[in-house]
């Protein structure tokens, strides 16, 4: 044990990463088997300098001895780590090290306790708010456990469009989980939209096997789609293929739901309900079942508005498949509150007035938006710079254009004007 | 029944392969006889239907086909449309039809006819086949003769005579081979067209209106001005034409086509629609002939025998549609789907239809009552000669869709002329109760036929101003934003797939599926060093993947437990 911490504070001086990097690599079953003294041995190094050395050491205690001394050494070693050491270093072991301690954290019911921290790590870890690190899936987590869920927001805003497993050391498990919890946190919230986008983004990853992450995801998804659309319009079309063969039938009972919402048959929802209260119970979906139900009744008397400027309550609660004009009543003011109907009610005549939308000055939204689409544009033409310079992309050009292609091909140099420069490029490319 | 004589080898081999494909179709739809109306599916109750002058002037297998129309459909009219057609077949040489029909009309009526009424009369059967089977012989020797002398006149004769005979017999295929061959040995293009149209009477015959198209083609084919000279056949291929796609339900060119029937379809003696009194034409043997004591009961028709009509007659068409008929449904397809534009050209300015017209008083106020925007009126005509349409072999099945749609649009063309009105008053003007109307509109408005909104307080229609502009902004921030988050998933899918993220079999991933990670078996060979058979490392794999995939399935279970658990938390 000695030896190795030696090794790591003398290369560090040096600065010799990459071959501690290796040393620490070709040692870890000597590390295993002094796992019960790593505790001690810690408290010789220094969490700022010696982080990559430390990440060894604490990742062997993940595997093989985590106890409560691991729990206080982790937060000891967050709470000053040098996250350029760890990058495409050891950002998988890094990534074991965080999972570890979250899941501890569950299992002794604390989830609270490491938010902040990980929320910190999140920032520190990851060079740009685009990308995605290990850390993500378990800082949501505990905002869900711990019900923090507003804490949550803050990252799930961001949008991710860098993935990096080398440099970061996230895995295609940390994008399901990341995008499964972020929909539940956008679901406890009530914002069905962000919820279906997540839930849509979990799905939608390329697969050749159906993870139980999605399957569970694709549930939910088809009950987050009757209560923003109204209706299921089947597996996304970005989704794989082997999904979109092979979900319906781990989601039957799901399916049906939707298909009597679709129908607009409240009978028939109410039955299936009924028939499989075990399967949703048991998926813990009841909740957002219920919610879909109470959803469709709003969107019923949605429809009416536009066919109708006036009409009773009465005539409403017929109309929708309510009891009486009192429940009608009810629900017309619960959706007005939320802001799903504009409507008033004269209590006198029992007559609900539907009110147009009106339009708030709607340029600025419109501005908004633009300012969204333009920096995705941005993002775009980066990306296609990138590849136009790109090397391979460049090569298939070269070999594409026939004056061209003979040259590369017999590996000669080219002739007439600029020749010179073209073959310098195709050397680089090559 | 000897007639193989489809010796000669030639033929139009298209009309030849059209004939065989025509054949399948016509076995299908002789054999679908039933006993009951509703096994056909539509029982349609009308008491007040007159066989007499509803098929008055039709004769021939078109006549019995409609009476069989009737019989399978209409509970009060079954018998005596049964009776009647069979009267109309003993007149004729067809037994087999004889035969079924006589079957049919005892299962559906075993306790309301007398007690052997329908039983087959065997010497009917036998005078029939007599009868067929002499003169087919002796016309069969004529054409032979003729061969041997060649005129091709006189063989082209021959063929259209022996194919007529077999026509009388209800030999459809068979006659329709002596047509096509006497196509051959036509000599001018008139009488082509007529050898056409003896095909187009056969396929209207057999029930499945096949051949018409194709024939009409060829017709047409031949010459506008040949068909400008002979404005009989024209009129002929024209209702043909028209009957096709009626069958095929395709109401708009129905229309186009029954538009351009003239009065030369009939010849000018034949009578134009007067009034609802029986034209006491009875001896004629093409009438339908009910007389008052068959209609109660009598069962005369088991008395008359075989006087067939060995021809048939080119200059007229009451063997497959009559004139008045044509007229009425010119109008209702017209106005089921002609805009107002269309019907002032094709109809109003078409001075030939109008003499059409005039055979068909109810065809004459609906047109006119829709024309000066008197809905009510017009919905009223067609609510009187409904339940008769829905009779009618040709037209039948089309009412429904017809009168639903002549409804609707009536609806729409009103309420598209105002800004608000009081359905109150919107009912009044369509002969309807106000609730009807409301219901009415409630549907159109749900199909996004009418732009509409109702007031329930105040019992108003307000026609929905559409405002431009709202809707420009919405559909733009509609579009902007669903383009903004598919191109987000796309760059983030790009990156994924650039960095080879795709979930499959060897990930811990909680795989569904039950297959195994490969993993598994690579430890399970190590662990196995005995040099012993490949049978113990084999076992050791299995046991291995067994493990691996028990393993898996303990992960999933331990992942699910822990997601339900946290569920458990959200109390909605």
């Amino acid at each position: 044990m000695d030896g190795i911490i030696n090794e790591i504070i003398s290369k560090n001086k040096k600065g010799d990463l990459e071959s501690l990097k290796n040393y620490l690599e070709k040692n870890q079953s000597s590390l295993k088997n002094n796992v019960g003294h790593i505790s001690n041995a810690i408290t010789a190094l220094e969490p700022r300098e010696h982080s990559m050395g430390i990440c060894y050491l604490l990742y062997t205690k993940a595997v093989h001895q985590p106890d409560q001394s691991f729990v206080s050494n982790v937060e000891l070693f967050f709470d000053s780590y040098n996250a350029s050491q760890i990058r495409d270093r050891c950002a998988d072991k890094f990534a074991t090290i965080v999972h570890k301690y979250t899941e501890m954290l569950r299992n002794v019911k604390q989830p609270a306790r490491g938010i902040v921290r990980l929320q910190k790590i999140i920032n520190t870890f990851c060079e740009r708010s685009s990308e995605l690190s290990p850390v993500h899936p378990d800082f949501v987590l505990l905002c869900l456990l711990s019900k923090n869920y507003k804490v949550a927001t803050v990252a799930l805003e961001r949008t991710i469009y860098d993935i990096d497993p080398k440099k970061l050391g996230v895995t295609p498990k940390d994008f399901m989980m990341y995008y499964y919890y972020g929909a539940m946190i956008w679901i406890g919230l009530k914002d069905w939209d962000r919820a279906y986008n997540f839930l849509v983004t979990c799905i939608t990853i390329p697969c050749t096997a159906l993870s139980a992450i999605v399957v569970e995801a694709y549930k939910k998804f088809v009950i987050v789609s009757l209560i923003t659309q109204g209706k299921l319009d089947g597996p996304p079309k970005q989704s794989s293929n082997f999904l979109q063969r092979n979900i319906k039938k781990f989601c039957n009972e799901y399916i049906e739901f939707a298909n009597a919402f679709k129908a607009k048959d409240q009978q028939k929802m109410t039955q299936i309900l009924q028939q499989h209260k075990d399967t949703f119970e048991s998926d813990k979906n009841t909740g957002i079942i219920n919610q879909a139900s109470k959803k469709f009744i709003h969107q019923a008397v949605q429809r009416l508005t536009s066919t109708y400027l006036t009409l009773s309550l009465s005539d409403i609660a017929t109309n929708v498949g309510l009891t009486n004009a009192k429940e009608a009543e009810e629900i017309l003011l619960l959706m007005i509150e939320e802001g799903d109907l504009n409507a008033t009610i004269n209590q006198k005549d029992g007559m609900v007035s539907f009110i147009d939308g009106t339009q708030t000055s709607v340029m600025d939204v419109i501005e908004e938006e633009m300012d969204n689409a333009r920096h995705i544009v941005q993002q775009l033409e980066k990306m296609d710079d990138d590849i136009q310079v790109s090397r391979d992309y460049v090569h298939k050009q070269l070999l594409r254009d026939p004056s061209t292609r003979e040259e590369i091909e017999e590996g000669r140099g080219f002739k007439g004007k600029g020749g010179k420069m073209l073959s310098r490029a195709a050397e680089l490319f090559q | 029944k000897k007639m193989k004589r489809n010796s000669s080898s030639s033929a139009a081999s298209a009309d030849d392969a059209a004939v065989a494909a025509a054949i399948a179709l016509t076995k299908q739809e002789q054999s679908s006889s039933s006993s009951s109306p509703s096994s056909h599916g539509v029982v349609v109750h009308n008491d007040s239907l007159d066989l007499d002058e509803a098929f008055r002037g039709y004769s021939g297998p078109v006549l019995v086909s409609k009476l069989l129309f009737v019989a399978r459909r209409c509970p009060e009219r079954s018998l005596a449309a049964f009776r009647a057609a069979l009267r109309h077949i003993r007149s004729g040489v067809n037994v087999d039809q004889y035969m079924s029909v006589a079957e049919e009309a005892r299962a559906a009526h075993a306790e309301t006819a007398g007690p052997q009424e329908f039983d087959t009369d065997q010497d009917w059967v036998r005078a029939a086949n007599s009868l067929f089977n002499h003169k087919a012989a002796e016309l069969e020797d004529k054409l032979n003769r003729f061969k041997r002398d060649p005129v091709r006149a006189k063989i082209r004769q021959g063929y259209l005579e022996l194919g007529d005979c077999l026509l009388a017999r209800g030999e459809f295929t068979q006659a329709l081979n002596q047509y096509l061959e006497s196509k051959e040995y036509s000599s001018n293009k008139a009488e082509t067209v007529e050898s056409c149209l003896r095909i187009v009477r056969t396929s209207v015959y057999m029930g499945n209106l096949g051949h018409v198209k194709t024939q009409v083609e060829r017709a047409t084919m031949l010459g506008a001005d040949l068909l400008a000279d002979n404005p009989t056949m024209t009129a002929q291929l024209h209702a043909a034409l028209g009957l096709y796609w009626l069958r095929r339900s395709d109401l708009a060119q129905a229309a186009s086509s029954f538009l351009k029937v003239t009065k030369s379809l009939e010849p000018p003696s034949s009578n134009k629609d007067s009034s609802r009194g029986t034209d006491g034409d009875e001896k004629s043997s093409s009438s339908s002939g009910l007389s008052e004591r068959e209609k109660n009961g009598d069962d005369s028709h088991t008395r008359v025998m075989p006087s067939p009509d060995w021809r048939v007659h080119a200059e007229r068409f009451n063997d497959v549609v009559a004139l008045r008929d044509v007229a009425l449904y010119a109008v209702v397809c017209v106005l089921t789907e002609f805009s107002r534009a269309q019907l002032k050209s094709k109809v109003f300015d078409n001075d030939d239809f109008r003499d059409v017209l005039e055979h068909n008083d109810s065809a004459q106020r609906l047109l006119k009552s829709f024309n000066e925007c008197r809905y009510g009126d017009c919905l009223d005509v067609l609510a009187s000669i409904e339940k008769d349409m829905m009779l009618d072999a040709f037209i039948g099945e089309a009412v429904r869709h017809l009168v639903r749609r002549i409804r609707n649009r009536t609806v729409s063309e009103y309420f598209s002329t105002f800004v608000s009105v009081r359905i109150e008053s919107m009912a009044e003007a369509f002969h309807m109760q106000p609730e009807q109307l409301q219901s009415l509109l409630v549907t159109l408005i749900g199909e996004n036929k009418i732009q509409g909104r109702i007031d329930a307080a105040h019992g108003i229609v307000h026609s929905k101003s559409s405002d431009e502009r709202v809707s420009t902004y919405d559909d733009a921030l509609k579009a902007g934003r669903s383009w903004v988050a598919n191109t987000k998933s796309t760059l983030l899918r790009i990156n994924l797939i650039k960095q080879g993220f795709v979930v499959d079999t060897q990930d811990d991933v909680l795989n569904v599926n039950g297959t195994v990670p490969s993993s598994g078996r690579k430890s399970g060979s190590k662990n196995n060093n005995s040099d012993a058979a490949l049978a113990s490392a084999s076992d050791a794999d299995d046991s291995a993947a067994a493990a691996a995939a028990a393993t898996a399935a303990a992960q999933r279970a331990a992942f699910l437990d822990q997601e339900r658990e946290l569920a458990r938390q959200f109390n909605f």
